[in-house]
């Protein structure tokens, strides 16, 4: 898909998890605990975690391309919010451009609502290729999941 | 709220086209590759003319073409219907909800305390 276009948007996944939102703060802060669930397996991952500090991530598409991610991050409080934003190139394409927040807020006596949300601009239509190998067994999933997805911003 | 119906009603033409099972499984076979109408139907436990009535659903609902040649109608799906960024959208979405569970997992382990002296 060669054509110039970019199109916006915005989307929230929330989650709750049963610990402080120091501790789940943590797992975003500290580079090692973030390798263990941010990237795929067979993903790198480098983290300098701090205000102007850049991120990096490097892996295979399942169709086999490489992609990469890089983050810088704008805004940190810790426990409470992180702001940075991103790009995502497949291949040699820059294929988004984003801002994500991440916000802790803490519920219960110990429990943590995690808000991650993403405004992106989307470049030129390119699909991610996970769903392309899928077809349209996957896109009927992916709208399954869109159908059970929570509204954003309740 | 006119703008607003007129946006919403390819949306509705496109889930009504998906919410039934046989036209789901027409998109299916349609996501090998192009089949004429008798291919369709053949597996299908109904008539010919009940394939073409869901064919129908499925053209107007833009995610099904249909081209005839001499006597033989050809159908193929037509997925810009469900707009690719749209698609990919959902997926960045769906991959940060499988990313954020996998958070859910690690923390849940307990050992997401700092560790000294491992490299």
């Amino acid at each position: 898909m060669s054509a110039r276009a970019v199109e916006h948007a915005t989307f929230v996944v929330e989650r709750r998890y049963e610990v402080s939102p120091e501790r789940a703060f943590a797992a975003w802060a500290d580079p090692q605990a973030k390798a263990r669930w941010f990237v795929d397996s067979d993903a790198s991952l480098e983290l300098d975690f701090r205000v102007g500090g850049r991120e990096r991530s490097r892996g295979t598409a399942p169709d086999g391309r490489p992609y990469s991610y890089e983050a810088l991050y704008q805004d940190i409080v810790p426990a409470e919010r992180i702001v940075y934003t991103y790009d995502m190139h497949l291949e040699e394409t820059r294929i988004s451009v984003s801002l994500a927040t991440v916000e802790f807020r803490p519920v219960s006596a110990n429990g943590t609502r995690l808000v991650f949300t993403e405004q992106g601009a989307f470049l030129d239509g390119y699909e991610f290729p996970a769903r392309r190998a899928s077809g349209m067994g996957g896109l009927l999933d992916a709208l399954e999941s869109e159908l059970q997805s929570e509204p954003p911003g309740a | 709220m006119l703008h607003q119906r007129a946006a919403r009603e390819p949306v509705d033409r496109l889930f009504h086209a998906l919410a039934d099972p046989n036209r789901r499984g027409i998109i299916e076979r349609l996501s090998l590759g192009p089949a004429t109408v008798t291919e369709l139907a053949e597996p299908l436990p109904m008539s010919l003319s009940a394939v073409v009535q869901h064919l129908k659903v499925l053209q107007v609902s833009g995610l099904v073409s249909s081209e005839k040649v001499g006597r033989v109608r050809t159908c193929r799906i037509e997925p810009a219907a469900l707009r690719p960024v749209e698609r990919w959208i959902a997926s960045r979405r769906s991959g940060w909800e499988s990313r954020l569970d996998r958070l859910g997992e690690y923390l849940a382990e307990g050992n997401d305390e700092p560790k000294m002296g491992t490299p």
